[in-house]
């Protein structure tokens, strides 16, 4: 399983609000991953590569400041594979999945947002939640030139 | 290629109303003009005359500061200047006999129309010399500061020159007209007369000694034409592209959003140790901004490299190649410096500085400039064409319009790099650069989320800027060839460059771009480092020793920054770290003693690791404070105590409200996480060579965890206090043992220069 499909099961699949956070977390940290390893053979979808992952690292450290975000260091992940950073597709393949889980994660960041009790919860949902939809933006007509 | 008035608007003016006082054709006879009044000549000469004697203090205000070593070298020039000045005081004095100026106005019309010519010129003189003045503000102390990254065009000498040389010009044009008027006028009053006889007289010596040091050393065209290119200091309003404008437009909407950018790039150099706007999402942001123009230039200067390949002549396309080449490197350098940013944060969020903002307006103009799509935005889906050449070249003069666009593009990244590590050395200096603790060692056992950036986090970001601005500055010496090869408005740029850095200085050149990146800037630490400060404590104020003392403080933070890498590096191995300003304080009293410098012999230097402060001949400082304070809610009150009795008694009570606060602070930090052991306080007197005198106090805790840091909250009373500690004491630190830690600061009576807003080598006004 590539690394995005990964990140949007994690994301459905986050019941409380550390959960989201957590997953949330780490979606932006393979989405970062992935745009940065497509980035430099996207052509003319340059600029909005590199947007995206300014976003996506923007979404993270958003996340990394919510007070429910469960502490300690993340455990050591491996290194991605070639796989997992979806070598093999296109750009605008993945800039369409980075698109669609983009779009989930605004979903699910708002959804907790809403429900957060805690006023740094929510301020680090409600902004991660817009970076994840300047992504959904800037990747979203991807298209063949 | 500016919308903004110039110099020149001004010095045009002046010269088409001195052109009027004289007929058509009849240019070489002094006689007025039909409808000039001989009458109204002695006003508007003594109007003329008073705004030439403000430009000539001005201009002797540049050659006056020339060093004595440099002097022989503009000799001629410095002479000229000197006797303009003495010649234009005298004119002015003599002329303040003369009839009072017939200033036309509307509750006073002039008897004739004519007095129009001399005044308008004067009037003219004046605004041009105001709009140099937008440039600079004036301090408290009544020096000027410059607002503009003009400012050190227009104080340096060869700008100085040029404005001479256009002075004589004018003196030129008006001493004839003076002395024929003083000797056919109607006016009777001899003294007047005689008067402005003698002014005109001095208007024709000075005008006689510039040209004497113009044939000595000639003024080039390409500085004439920088005075005349200075604009005044405004800023167009902020507007977005529409769609459809055409390559003309679009090229004047990059210039005007980079003046702005540049504009907002300065503004934020001198905000970063209190602006809420210093965030990592604005730096992020620009870099990601700065890698799209770097992106789009590196397009459009392809584009034109390959239709100047096929159309063009070779040399063209290979300096067009060439700037695309080092467009995609500073591409390539922001993008790094974008990513630099996932491992260091700053320790305020969410808000956008106006330079991002306008970063990001310049990659929507230059977008809409490189994509054929009139609508192109980075969010407007990532599948754009380039506009191809026939578009890009539709109308006559769009060469020097994209060149000039790309060229002012890179000159703005290189100003927003240098703002950049301006910002970040004042918030390294501030502990506004901040590290995830999660992603520190493991034994750094820190119980906040966040801690101050240690210097082997901050120095690579640092270097990424660093590479940034060297790589943006490399693609705008690379288009200043290309500007060059066209014609382009934006040679200005590259004389701005010569004239604001002269070569002397270690400036690169052309053909030192030309040949492949440059090598990357000296880098300096993020503040004075323990060396530096010690050596300004010294009052060694030689550049030279300066230099070297930066270069061993950065010397010791890249053994550091090594050793803090390698596997084994933990907690403790980095103690050395933390200890460092003793380090280098101890060493410098080493070289100090067996070197022989002459420094003042009463000098004790900062103590440090709990050892005394001792002066050069080994005796312990004569006033030293040690007491214990219990582990409670009253160790704060008790500090404050001791130390207000300790200052009293050393006559240092003004560092008493400082003092107390800062101590207060650290003690309430120990008792808090210190468990219950007493909490040590030592105070010492401080006496720096300078004569000025200060306290050092030291406060050590059980706990051999180093202090942590967290953002406050702007209503919490704690969580302040290594930020005060860093924002107040001249000198502070942290001493770590296995059983134990010392926090140390130092506070010293004001002196000046302030050592605590002393930058080494930042002046982002000087950068180009």
């Amino acid at each position: 399983m590539n690394r995005i499909a990964a990140a949007r099961a994690r994301i459905d699949q986050a019941a409380d609000l550390p959960g989201v956070l957590d997953a949330a977390y780490d979606a932006f940290e393979d989405i970062l991953a992935v745009l940065r390893h497509h980035q430099e053979r996207a052509g003319g979808a340059f600029p909005a590569f590199v947007l995206a992952a300014g976003a996506a690292a923007n979404g993270r450290d958003w996340i990394f400041d919510a007070p429910s975000l469960p502490p300690g260091p993340s455990p050591a992940r491996p290194p991605a594979t070639a796989g997992e950073l979806l070598t093999r597709h296109g750009w605008v393949h993945v800039a369409l999945e980075v698109a669609a889980i983009s779009h989930a994660l605004a979903a699910a960041l708002t959804g907790s947002a809403a429900q957060a009790a805690d006023p740094g919860d929510r301020t680090a949902c409600e902004h991660a939640a817009g970076h994840a939809t300047r992504i959904r933006e800037l990747l979203a007509g991807a298209r063949e030139p | 290629m500016t919308t903004r008035a110039t110099f020149g608007d001004f010095a045009d003016a002046v010269t088409w109303h001195l052109t009027q006082l004289t007929g058509p054709g009849s240019a070489a006879s002094p006689a007025p003009g039909p409808g000039v009044h001989a009458e109204d000549i002695p006003g508007g000469v003594r109007a003329a005359v008073h705004v030439m004697a403000r430009y000539s203090e001005d201009i002797w205000a540049v050659f006056g500061a020339i060093p004595d070593a440099d002097r022989p070298g503009h000799a001629p020039w410095i002479r000229a200047a000197s006797r303009t000045r003495e010649a234009l005081h005298d004119a002015d004095t003599l002329l303040r006999q003369a009839p009072p100026a017939r200033s036309p106005s509307r509750r006073n019309p002039p008897a004739a129309p004519a007095a129009g010519p001399l005044h308008a010129a004067a009037t003219s003189m004046e605004l041009s010399r105001d709009l140099l003045h937008t440039h600079f503000s004036s301090r408290r102390d009544g020096t000027r500061h410059g607002r503009s990254e003009w400012a050190p065009v227009i104080a340096s000498i060869p700008v100085a020159r040029a404005l001479l040389h256009e002075v004589a010009g004018w003196a030129r044009q008006i001493a004839p007209h003076g002395t024929h008027a003083a000797i056919t006028g109607p006016y009777g009053i001899p003294a007047s007369r005689r008067g402005l006889t003698a002014a005109c007289q001095w208007l024709s010596v000075l005008s006689w000694a510039i040209e004497a040091a113009h044939e000595q050393q000639p003024v080039p065209a390409s500085e004439l034409r920088l005075l005349r290119d200075i604009p005044v200091n405004t800023l167009t309003p902020r507007h977005l592209p529409s769609g459809g404008e055409p390559v003309s437009a679009l090229c004047q909407g990059v210039i005007s959003t980079g003046e702005r950018a540049r504009a907002a790039a300065r503004a934020s150099a001198a905000q970063a140790s209190w602006s809420p706007a210093f965030t990592r999402e604005s730096l992020r942001q620009t870099a990601d901004y700065c890698t799209v123009v770097s992106w789009n230039c590196h397009l459009l200067l392809r584009t034109l490299a390959d239709h100047a390949d096929q159309q063009g002549p070779a040399r063209l396309s290979a300096t067009l190649e060439n700037a695309a080449r080092a467009a995609d490197s500073a591409r390539a350098a922001w993008l790094h410096a974008a990513q630099s940013w996932d491992t260091i944060t700053t320790d305020t969020r969410g808000r956008i500085s106006p330079a991002t903002a306008e970063a990001a307006d310049l990659a929507l103009w230059t977008g809409r400039l490189a994509y054929a799509d009139p609508a192109w935005t980075p969010a407007a889906g990532p599948c754009h064409d380039t506009r191809p050449p026939q578009e890009l070249l539709a109308q006559s003069g769009d060469l020097r319009h994209v060149v000039t666009a790309a060229h002012y593009s890179c000159h703005t990244m290189t100003r927003l790099a240098a703002s950049a590590i301006h910002q970040m050395r004042t918030a390294a200096g501030t502990g506004r650069l901040i590290v995830p603790t999660r992603s520190l060692p493991g034994a750094f056992d820190i119980p906040y989320r966040y801690a101050p950036a240690p210097p082997w986090r901050a120095e690579p970001l640092l270097d990424a800027y660093r590479e940034a601005a060297a790589a943006s500055e490399h693609a705008e010496a690379a288009l200043d060839n290309t500007a060059a090869a066209v014609k382009a408005p934006s040679q200005v740029l590259a004389a701005i460059r010569a004239v604001a850095q002269p070569p002397a200085s270690g400036r690169r050149t052309h053909e030192h771009h030309a040949a492949g990146p440059p090598a990357l800037p000296h880098p300096q630490p993020a503040m004075p480092g323990p060396a530096q400060r010690t050596l300004l404590d010294l009052n060694v104020t030689d550049p030279a020793d300066l230099r070297l003392a930066a270069a061993l403080d950065h010397a010791v933070n890249q053994l550091i920054l090594r050793a803090a890498r390698t596997p084994e590096a933990t907690a403790d191995a980095m103690t050395p770290d933390l200890n460092q300003s003793s380090g280098a304080a101890e060493l410098i009293s080493h070289l100090l003693a067996t070197s022989g410098h002459q420094a003042p012999a009463a000098r004790h230097l900062p103590a440090a690791g709990g050892t005394p402060a001792r002066t050069r001949t080994g005796q312990p400082a004569e006033s030293c404070v040690k007491t214990e304070l219990p582990a409670s809610l009253t160790a704060p009150r008790q500090a404050r105590a001791a130390i207000r009795q300790a200052l009293t008694d050393w006559h240092l009570t003004e560092l008493s409200p400082d003092a107390e606060l800062l101590a207060s602070e650290v003690v309430a930090n120990a008792a808090e996480h210190a468990g219950t052991d007493p909490i040590g306080l030592t105070l010492r007197e401080y006496t720096a060579p300078s004569g000025r005198t200060g306290v050092t106090c030291e406060v050590t805790d059980s706990s051999p965890a180093p202090p942590g840091y967290r953002p406050a909250a702007p209503d919490s009373e704690r969580g302040r206090g290594l930020a005060i500690l860093a924002a107040t004491a001249w000198a502070n630190g942290i001493t770590l043992h296995p059983d134990r830690k010392t926090i140390s600061f130092t506070l010293t009576t004001p002196s000046e220069p302030d050592q605590a807003t002393w930058h080494p080598d930042i002046e982002p006004e000087a950068e180009t």
